[in-house]
């Protein structure tokens, strides 16, 4: 990484950004601000339609903000070209979708070391670092497969073996487990625990299921377009054991937290 | 608009992917507009056939001429017996020639070389107006046997004279110079020759003729309700064998058949130009098809009945197939409206307007309507039978089978089979398109080697990304083979008629410098008077000359052509001059035979046709009966010059007299026949109207009007290369638009904007250049077969010269097809947004 711990990989300084709809402006994003610290893992939550995967796409590059900026490791993204940004996108985020991840005529092996392909590195270089990947997530023995002979879960093993595969700043991940069941959820979630833990990568994760968000350090609730809270999961759950910690108490956690905000969100929309 | 029926679901489709359907509409527009200007140019040309014919012919029902030479005239008698014959209404003889006349204000200029052709006929207008109308637009007719003419509408305006004026006309007893009277209207006489016509009294045109009170032409009018056909079977042999009887509405039956050649290679031209729009829109509809697997099996889950569905797909392509039709037709009429003006050019034919063409118009709008739909079918079929649990799925329909190698390999033996057995006109048509069928059915085995193989050169246009783009190709074949096909058709066919043109002008070069190298020709549109010939003798640096006769044979055999040109030659000095190029025979052996009579030399195409081989008997109707004469060799001949050959030996059984030309061998190279040619004009011009010849102008004639069809050839192809850009095109944008998610996901992993326009260029590349690997072989056999039946409908042989030039030319072309083709695909890959394409359904 590369990065000291403790450090801010990432940070987000008020971000705005609106779409413009017919002749309607809707502020999606309005004054948002976060900070990652290496090695750290930060779940981002909110209600359908309050500016998610907008956030994210912002983090990542992919997507340019009205107003504010995002720097990952001091450097600001506004200042980049295009070019630049997509050069770093290759070489320092590691991003993951909910679906549609794969090139569908590339089989797993030739999907996860894409960045590499698109660099024109020669395979050769690239050949160890992509067999310990493919290790990492389980995935060695079916990396001659294609995307369509996968079920959802082990294509989204392949997507984060390839976000891992560069060594990434950061990975960006909206909504990983949104398309698979729950057992399957739970074995891709400690993946990504497991990632945090073994290589100290900094994570920031999308969701809306309280139960993924509890696998994070640190809670995000978007809403109205900013940060409206944040819940150190840590610091709720110090003192339980650490098998019943990672099990049901930080869930549990999560849920308390929300459910306290939702209060206070219902006490605010009674004043109104 | 809320949505009233399923059918409705067609008209969204089509507004929602404006600009696809347009490259498709294109495709479809472009090939109705050729068969609609094919139709119309046949039409008119027909049409002006005709008028030239009928109008000439009038009531006449019979036509009776001499047999033999152009100088020709009947034995006295001949008139009285016709008019003595059953069933005659009314007979009338007259006096006619061919002739040149000039305006007798100017001298005629050394260089020019005006179509002032034109046929004096000397009538009796007292008989002649019950067979045809006299209409005279200006002045007045002829009076008497005055020295008056009364001209042909056509030839007073190329010659620019008018009532009042005086004309030299060239008349086989010399120059005469005599007073128009009059200006035919443009109908009845007048249209006759194309209106380059000339008529005047019997005594005066006798006089120009200068053989007495003969006569060279007979009409007859029968009796109503007598076949005019049976009438000549039973009254063939009442008049002797000296003359010739024809139906009078059969006239031209050569320039007939050599219209419909010309239209039969158009015809071809149609089909494929329809084939590669038809092929357009199949591809359209596939992928349309495929794109909406979801939307189709969404309304399957929700009960729509599988014809349903076929009918929105069907009901799209109608839709769209008579759109473009329409538009078709516009693009059609403008199309006929210049080539009319190059074919008229080339064939001195003046074609009249183009008209309001409804009965073609309609048939055109028909056909594209058909084949769109046709087209739709499959796909439509496709839809219908997707089950819904299939089509909702992800990833949708499955690929297509790999082709059908085992028909397609069958269909284009078979294809090339019959383009060897049916060397006919239209039959070529239907064997042409089964081997392109064929080759189609075979592309999607092809493919995926193929493209792997030129992958290795062409992804380096993209670096990195490059591998994916030729992955795509050869992991989804069945919306690349299709594309890919339709770029090989149309590549092949610009090889193939590109190896014929070559082929052909290879021929026209190589026989011309045989049959007239080094000489100079002279010739009178009528008789020349012998005295000519001790005149280019005396000329210095004339080496030797030879006189040539003309006329119009019958060869008594099943598969001659009747009535065609002939060339008489006298073997004594004709060997000494000139030569033919012989396919089998040579000089000595035929001076020899012909100089002992009863030989005959024919085209080799002819020969074939006729089955006989050197040695062999040809029976040929001459005035003393149908007599057998020897083969005595074959040559190559191009055109119908100079037809089956016969020996000056024979002149009196052809009524052949004076001689219509010289052949004359020249010293002094190039200067020496400039030098000659110019000392004939200046001389003999004057007192003659001699036309004169060099190999050179020849050769450039030729080459001019061989030239002139092949653009007419190439205009078609660069319609059909249009087809094949648009093809390409569409595809790229579908391809690029169903992997719209894929393109955002390698954009965020760190793709670069140019990269991602590189891979449309590199898929686009690879599937040109394996279209142009593919389009060799195939065009190479087109080519064979094009050049094989070229032979048998021009009646002689081509040999085969392959274009290499165009190999590499057609690389070029290839790119640039392929880079074209991918201009707009390239453009939206380049504009889209990242985030946007993620969310891209
Ligand atoms: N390209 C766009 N054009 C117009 N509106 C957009 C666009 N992208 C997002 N929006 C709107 O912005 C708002 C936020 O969208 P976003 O996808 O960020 O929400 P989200 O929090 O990820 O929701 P979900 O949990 O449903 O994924 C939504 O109301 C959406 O309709
Ligand atoms: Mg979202």
């Amino acid at each position: 990484m590369g990065t000291e711990a403790g450090a801010v990989v990432l940070e987000a300084r008020h971000l705005s950004k609106a779409y413009h709809q017919g002749g309607a402006v809707e502020q999606v994003l309005d004054d948002a601000n976060l900070e990652v610290g290496a090695g750290r893992f930060v779940s981002v939550m909110g209600p359908s339609g309050s500016g998610k995967s907008t956030l994210l796409h912002l983090l990542g590059g992919l997507d340019t903000p009205d107003k504010g900026d995002v720097l990952l490791d001091g450097q600001a993204l506004s200042a980049m070209s295009d070019d630049e940004r997509t050069r770093l996108r290759r070489h320092r985020i590691g991003i993951v979708y909910q679906f549609f991840n794969l090139v569908p005529v590339l089989t797993v092996e030739e999907n996860v070391a894409l960045p590499a392909v698109i660099d024109g590195k020669a395979p050769a270089s690239y050949a160890a670092k992509l067999a310990e990947v493919l290790e990492l997530v389980g995935m060695a023995e079916h990396k001659g497969k294609q995307p369509a002979q996968l079920s959802g879960g082990q294509q989204q093993r392949a997507a984060i073996a390839r976000a891992l595969f560069i060594e990434p700043a950061v990975l960006l991940a909206d909504e990983p487990t949104g398309n698979v069941d729950m057992r399957t959820g739970s074995e891709i979630l400690a993946l990504f625990a497991d990632a945090q833990r073994d290589l100290n990568q900094t994570i920031v994760m999308v969701t809306h299921d309280p139960r993924s968000a509890g696998y994070a350090d640190e809670v995000l609730l978007l809403r109205d377009g900013a940060v409206a809270s944040t819940l150190d999961v840590g610091r709720a759950t110090r003192g339980v054991a650490k098998k019943a910690r990672d099990h049901e108490s930080r869930p549990r956690a999560v849920l308390q937290w929300l459910e306290t905000l939702d209060a206070g969100g219902a006490a605010r929309r009674t004043r109104v | 608009m809320a949505l009233r029926t399923l059918n409705s679901v067609a008209a969204r489709n089509l507004a929602r992917r404006k600009g696809r359907y347009l490259l498709t509409a294109s495709g479809i527009a472009l090939g109705v507009a050729v068969l609609f200007a094919v139709q119309i140019m046949s039409g008119a040309t027909n049409r002006a056939l005709d008028r030239a014919i009928h109008g000439g012919a009038g009531k006449d029902d019979v036509y009776i001429t001499p047999v033999g030479s152009f100088d020709a005239s009947f034995p006295p008698g001949v008139f009285e017996r016709v008019q003595k014959l059953p069933d005659v209404e009314s007979a009338g003889a007259g006096t006619g020639f061919r002739s040149a006349v000039t305006s007798g204000r100017e001298k005629p200029a050394i260089d020019s070389r005006r179509p002032n052709f034109v046929f004096v006929n000397g009538v009796d207008l007292a008989t002649d107006r019950k067979v045809r109308e006299y209409d005279v637009r200006d002045g007045r007719l002829f009076a008497g046997a005055a020295d008056e003419i009364v001209l042909g509408p056509h030839i007073a305006k190329t010659v620019g004279v008018k009532v009042g004026d005086d004309v030299a006309v060239a008349a086989p007893a010399g120059q005469i110079t005599l007073k128009v009277v009059g200006v035919l209207a443009d109908s009845g006489i007048g249209t006759g020759n194309g209106g380059d016509i000339a008529v005047t009294s019997i005594p005066l045109s006798q006089r120009m003729l200068g053989k007495g009170a003969v006569f060279t032409s007979i009409d007859v009018v029968l009796r109503d309700g007598v076949d005019a056909k049976k009438w000549i079977e039973t009254q063939r042999n009442a008049l002797g064998d000296g003359v010739t009887m024809q139906k009078a509405t059969d006239g031209d039956a050569g320039f007939r058949s050599f219209i419909a050649a010309v239209n039969g290679a158009l015809t071809l031209g149609s089909a494929i130009a329809l084939f590669v729009g038809g092929f357009l829109i199949f591809l359209t509809f596939s992928l349309a098809v495929a794109e909406r697997t979801r939307t189709y099996g969404t309304m399957r889950a929700l009960g729509a009945l599988p014809k349903q569905i076929r009918s929105v797909v069907v009901r799209e392509a109608a839709l769209l197939g008579l759109g473009s039709s329409v538009v078709g037709l516009v693009l059609g009429y403008a199309l006929a409206a210049a080539a009319m003006q190059l074919v008229s050019s080339l064939l001195y034919l003046r074609l009249p307007g183009l008209g309001l063409p409804v009965g073609p118009a309609g048939f055109s709008i028909a056909i594209g309507v058909i084949i769109s739909v046709a087209a739709a079918w499959l796909p439509g079929r496709r839809a219908a039978r997707l089950s819904p649990v299939t089509a909702m799925r992800e990833g949708g329909v499955a690929d297509d089978k790999a082709g059908r190698p085992v028909i397609g390999a069958v269909l284009v033996g078979l294809g090339m089979a019959l383009v060897f057995a049916l060397p006919g006109n239209g039959a070529r048509v239907f064997p042409t398109l089964l081997v392109l069928f064929g080759a189609v059915m075979l592309v999607p085995i092809m493919l995926g080697p193929l493209a792997r193989f030129l992958g290795a050169v062409t992804r380096r246009l993209a670096r990195g990304v490059g591998a994916i783009a030729v992955m795509h190709l050869v992991k989804e074949r069945s919306r690349s083979a299709y594309t890919l096909a339709l770029v090989m058709v149309v590549l092949a066919m610009i090889l193939a008629v590109g190896t014929s043109n070559a082929s052909m002008a290879h021929t026209v070069d190589k026989v011309i410098e045989r049959q007239a190298g080094g000489a100079v020709q002279v010739g009178a549109p009528g008789a020349l008077d012998p005295a000519v010939e001790r005149e280019l003798t005396a000329i210095d640096g004339v080496k030797a000359t030879t006189p040539m006769r003309f006329g119009q044979l019958d060869v008594v055999e099943t598969g001659a052509p009747p009535r065609q040109f002939f060339t008489m030659i006298d073997p004594a000095t004709y060997f000494s001059v000139g030569s033919f190029p012989w396919v089998d025979g040579n000089d000595g052996d035929a001076r020899d035979a012909m100089t002992a009579g009863s030989g005959i030399i024919l085209p080799e195409q002819q020969a074939i046709k006729l089955d006989v081989k050197r040695g062999g008997p040809v029976r040929v109707r001459t005035s003393a009966g149908v007599k057998r004469f020897t083969l005595v060799g074959t040559f190559g001949q191009i055109g119908n010059f100079p037809g089956p050959v016969l020996s000056v030996k024979d002149a009196a059984l052809f009524g052949a007299g004076r001689p219509n030309g010289f052949l004359l061998s020249v010293a002094g190279g190039r200067a020496g026949i400039e030098r000659v040619r110019r000392t004939i004009l200046t001389n003999l011009k004057p007192r003659y109207n001699v036309e004169v010849d060099t190999s050179q102008t020849i050769k450039d004639q030729a080459r001019a009007q061989l030239q002139g069809f092949f653009a007419l050839a190439y205009a078609l192809l660069f319609v059909a290369a249009l087809v094949g850009i648009l093809g390409l095109a569409n595809t790229m944008v579908v391809s690029v638009l169903s992997r719209t998610r894929e393109v955002g996901m390698l954009r965020s992993t760190g793709t670069l904007r140019r990269q991602a326009r590189a891979m449309v260029l590199v898929e686009a590349s690879t599937l040109a250049l394996v279209a142009y690997l593919l389009a060799l072989p195939l065009g190479w056999l087109l080519s064979t077969g094009i050049v094989v039946s070229q032979r048998a409908t021009l009646g002689f042989s081509i040999d085969y010269v392959f274009p290499w030039l165009l190999v590499p030319a057609l690389v070029i072309l290839t790119v640039l097809v392929a880079a074209v083709g991918s201009l707009i695909p390239a453009r939206r890959i380049g504009r889209l947004e990242i985030v946007d394409a993620l969310r891209f359904d």
